[in-house]
Formats: structure tokens, sequence, C-alpha cells
């Protein structure tokens, strides 16, 4: 009888958190259905019918904003990967002169918080006539990134077999090849993790686009967003269904690497 | 000389891999880290020639009203987020581990994870909508309570409530990442200690308190410092909300910092906040490394 009790509290607790948690997005998709009436009469209930005019006018606005977000993440990550697992390689699975120093150099970047350099950092994007172009966010967006993958990826590439290594080697693989053939596809689920973290990150970045991109053309989604909410003020259709649109990219990747997301989040955080 | 021309080319291929790293690591982050320490002493603008000065940026910081006042709110800040960042999901955490349901603790991560894909800009503009004094969802409550109109709070809106505000934002703080780092560490925690704690009497408060609180100090920690570290840095929601406003009612170091540089031109103040903030974290860093490293070491399953 004790035993059931406590399970009964833990679950009612761990409801109650996960409804208020939930509520204000849940209010979010309602009020995105809502025309101006229904707002002010019937805020917090579900109205009908829904007004689905809201989201051809939110996506005319915000469309533009989530594609410049998709190259800007899509060129950051691809960039970070590859210089990250150029970079973990031979320092996982060759030796060479200063390798420990190298390595030191690279992962002493951790205990460096962005705080420190982002206003020279501005300065100098500037003086290489970076400002108001996505040079500016790739260039410090690839150098920063890759910092955290090196750590991870050197040591899962130092865990592989090493007959693995003289085997490719024997026949004549270079290491190049011996990269790009053995060791990435056997690294496929710790690089689509860091990916992922990767592509959030930049995805949710607001300061740093902030600094450096004043085209409206050019701005990522999250500076979209608070142009957009400056746009709509108090037309709340239309501005929630574009907050609904704009959570939908993030919300597919997710359901594609829930499992790895979920698992990699904890561990690589453990990591650090 | 052919097989002696490929050796010597071989030993470069390390530095070649390398390099693409190397050379934005140097470029993006150790030379703008460098010249901050040098533009502190300076009063740069951005465009002419630094010009040295000494201490006068930090004298001028410690002297200044509204950086003592923008350090009093990030201590605020940060100690509050510190406290229901180690605390609710922990919680949360502990209560998931003890449903034995794998079906169940599946449904309920999910549950707490998922908030972590939205946008934080979407969060954060959907706050500013539930706190808005007029249409907002917690005025809507509390009026429904019975609060009378002129006793709504104004929450963003008055120098009284904004502070307190950016500290509601959240609510209830389940933050899905610390929820997963607390499940993480008590799946840790081996079968055969709490089965000998329970042989030994311990049940419900005392097996939690004595047997898996000090088990997970190395989580605690974790997020305990990971969240001293963002509280330090963080003004996205000054930058969106208020300006640090009204007032300087929720003003930052870092949010000073940001607006030094970009409206009022002044690099070297800037850069001298920035440092300062650096030093900081990396004080709170070496003690917390200290500790974590003597501590149990967890191996990755």
């Amino acid at each position: 009888m004790k035993v059931d009790k406590g399970v009964w509290i833990r679950n009612i607790v761990l409801i109650i958190l996960g409804v208020l948690t939930f509520i204000p997005l849940l209010m979010l998709v309602n009020l995105s259905f809502k025309d101006a009436n229904q707002f002010n009469l019937h805020r917090w209930t579900v109205t009908f019918p829904f007004t689905l005019a809201n989201y051809k006018d939110a996506w005319a606005a915000i469309s533009d904003y989530i594609w410049n977000s998709f190259i800007i993440s899509g060129v950051t990550v691809i960039g970070v990967l590859a210089f990250a697992c150029l970079a973990a390689y031979p320092l996982a699975r060759m030796s060479f002169f200063m390798k420990e120093q190298i390595y030191f150099l690279i992962i002493a970047l951790l205990m460096i918080p962005s705080v420190l350099s982002l206003v020279p950092l501005f300065g100098l994007v500037n003086k290489f006539h970076m400002v108001d172009s996505w040079l500016g966010l790739w260039g410090p967006y690839i150098a920063g990134g890759q910092v955290f993958c090196i750590f991870v990826l050197r040591s899962f590439f130092a865990s592989l077999p090493e007959e693995m290594f003289e085997a490719a080697r024997l026949d004549g693989a270079g290491e190049l090849r011996i990269l790009l053939m053995i060791v990435m596809p056997l690294s496929k689920s710790i690089i689509s993790t860091l990916g992922v973290l990767n592509i959030l990150n930049t995805w949710n970045d607001y300061v740093w686009p902030l600094m450096v991109i004043n085209d409206a053309k050019l701005k990522p989604l999250t500076l979209g967003l608070v142009s957009f909410q400056q746009q709509f003020v108090t037309n709340y259709g239309p501005l929630f269904a574009g907050y609904v649109i704009a959570s939908i990219p993030l919300i597919i990747l997710f359901i594609f690497a829930s499992k790895q997301f979920a698992e990699g989040l904890a561990g690589s955080a453990m990591k650090m | 000389m052919k097989t002696r021309g490929l050796q010597g080319m071989k030993r470069w291929i390390p530095y070649l891999f390398l390099a693409p790293t190397l050379i934005s690591l140097l470029t993006f982050n150790y030379y703008p880290a460098l010249s901050a320490i040098y533009y502190s002493f300076t009063d740069w603008n951005g465009f002419n020639a630094p010009h040295f000065i000494g201490f006068d940026n930090f004298v001028e910081m410690v002297k200044s009203l509204d950086f003592q006042t923008g350090f009093r709110n990030m201590l605020i800040i940060t100690v509050f987020s510190v406290f229901v960042s180690v605390t609710i999901p922990a919680i949360a955490a502990e209560f998931i581990y003890k449903i034995q349901k794998p079906g169940l603790q599946h449904f309920y991560r999910l549950m707490f994870v998922f908030p972590l894909v939205i946008p934080g800009m979407v969060i954060l503009l959907l706050w500013q909508f539930l706190l808005n004094p007029e249409v907002g969802l917690i005025n809507s409550v509390l009026s429904s309570l019975g609060v009378s109109e002129e006793h709504l709070p104004l929450w963003l809106g008055s120098p009284d409530t904004a502070l307190a505000s950016f500290m509601l934002i959240g609510f209830p703080w389940v933050n899905g990442v610390g929820v997963l780092i607390y499940l993480a560490g008590f799946q840790n925690i081996p079968r055969s200690v709490i089965e000998a704690a329970q042989m030994d009497g311990a049940t419900g408060w005392s097996l939690i308190w004595r047997i898996e609180i000090p088990l997970i100090t190395s989580q605690i920690k974790l997020i305990a410092i990971l969240n001293i570290i963002g509280g330090i840095q963080a003004f996205q929601n000054q930058l969106v909300l208020t300006g640090g406003g009204p007032g300087y009612s929720t003003t930052v170091p870092g949010f000073i910092m940001y607006q030094s540089a970009m409206s009022a031109s002044r690099f070297g103040y800037a850069s001298a906040i920035g440092l300062v903030l650096f030093v900081l974290i990396f004080i709170f860093t070496l003690i917390n490394n200290k500790y974590i490293k003597s501590d149990t070491e967890y191996s990755p399953d």
C-alpha cells in the first residue's frame, strides 16, 4: 500500500510539472488559430473556426528568415564537422612533433568564454569587411564550434581498434582515405549527435548576428522573429502562427534525431 | 628517392590536417581573446589606433553606478538560476528514476526534453506575451483569482517587478538538459549500493539524502557551474525584452558591455568589462574543476 502511494505522488507531481511546462506552448498553438475577435473575446479557450489565414500571412513574412538560418546553420555544421574530423584524426591516431601542445592549444579554448572575445572579435570582423555578410557568422561559428567536437571526436577515434588501421595502411590507403572510408562511417552516430548540437547552437544564436548583420535580407530567424514581432505588434494571430512556423524546423530535426539527441546531449554534457 | 619524397610528405600530413583548425582558431579565437586583454587598457573606439590609458577603464567601471547595479542584478539572477536549475530538474529526474516502468520513464523524459527544441527566441517572445499586463495569461489568471485591476503587476514594465519577471521566465524551470544529466547520474548508481543501503534499513528520505544525493554530486556541480558561466555572460533577455530598464532595474554587466561597444563605440571600456567577466568565470571554473576531479569518475555507459 505504501509503495503504491509513492508512485501516485510521483506521477502526479511529474504530470503537474509537465502541464505547467506545456501550457505556454499549448497557448501558443491555440492563439495562432484565432482572429482578432476570437482573441479579444475567448482568448484562453479553443475557438472555432480556426483562422488558417494567420499561417499564410506569417509564412509570407517569415519564410525568408527560415531559409537564411537554414543556410547559415547548414554551412556552419558542415564546416565544423569537416574541420573537427580532420583535426581529431591525427590527434587520435598519429604521432608527430608538438602533438600534445597542439591539442592543449585547442582544448584550452573550452575554458575561454565567448564574453571575453566578443567585442574584439567584432572589431576583427569589421576590419575584414565581413560585417553584413554571412562570412562574419560562418568564420567565428566554425572556429568556435569545432573545439568541443574535436574534444569528443579525438577520444572516440582513439578508441577504434588499431588492427583496422594497420590493415588499411598495408593495403596502401592514404590517411585521408582511411579517415573518409573507415573512421567517419564508424563514427556516424557521434558525428551526427555533434552536428545536431551545433545546429541547435547556431540556429538559436541572437547576440552575434545582431552585431554583425544589419541588412534585413540577410537576417537569420532569431533576428527575423524580433523584426516580425515589431511588424505585427498586436496582430496576435499571425504573430503566434509565425512563432509556430519558426519552431517547426527544429522539431523535424528532433524527430529524426530524437534518440541520439537525448542520449548524446546527456553524454556530451557529462564529458565537459 | 621516390619513397624518401613520400616519407617527407607523410611527415607533414598531421599538420596539413590540423591547418584549417589552427588557422581558424588563431584568427577567430586566440587573436580576439588576447587582444581583449590589451584593449582593456586602452580607449579604443573600434576604428582609430587604440591609445593606452592604464587602469582607467577598470576604475571607471568600479565607480559607475549602472555597473554596480548591473553587477548586483547579475548576482541575483545567477544565484536564482543556479538554485532552480540544480533543484527542480533533480526532483523531476529522481521521480522519473523511481518510476520503474520503462515506457512511462521514456514518456516523461521526452516530455521534459521536447521544449529544448523550441527556439529560445520563440520561448522568450512567448513569455513576453504571457507577462503582458493587459492581454497576458498571467494577469488573466490573477484577475480571475480576484486580484483587482489596480493591483495587477506591470511585470516587465515596472522597475519593481522587472527583475522578478526575468526570473519567472521559464516557470516551472524543469530544464530538459538538467533532467537528462541527473537521470544519467541516478541510473549510474549501482543497484548493489541501493540494495545494501536498503538492507541496512535506509528507506525513502534517508535513502535519498544519505545515498543518492552524495552519489550525484558531480552532476550537481556540473549543472551549477554551467549555470554560473551562463548567468555571468547572459544578456539576451535584456536585449530583447527590456533594454536593461525600466531605469537600470534589469541591466547586467554583459549588457553594459554590449551597449558600450555597439552604441557608444567604447570598445576599450567594453573589452575591460568582458575581461572582468572572464576572470570571474575563470575563477569559478577553477574552483569547480578542482572539486570535480576529486570525485568519482563516471564512465560513459
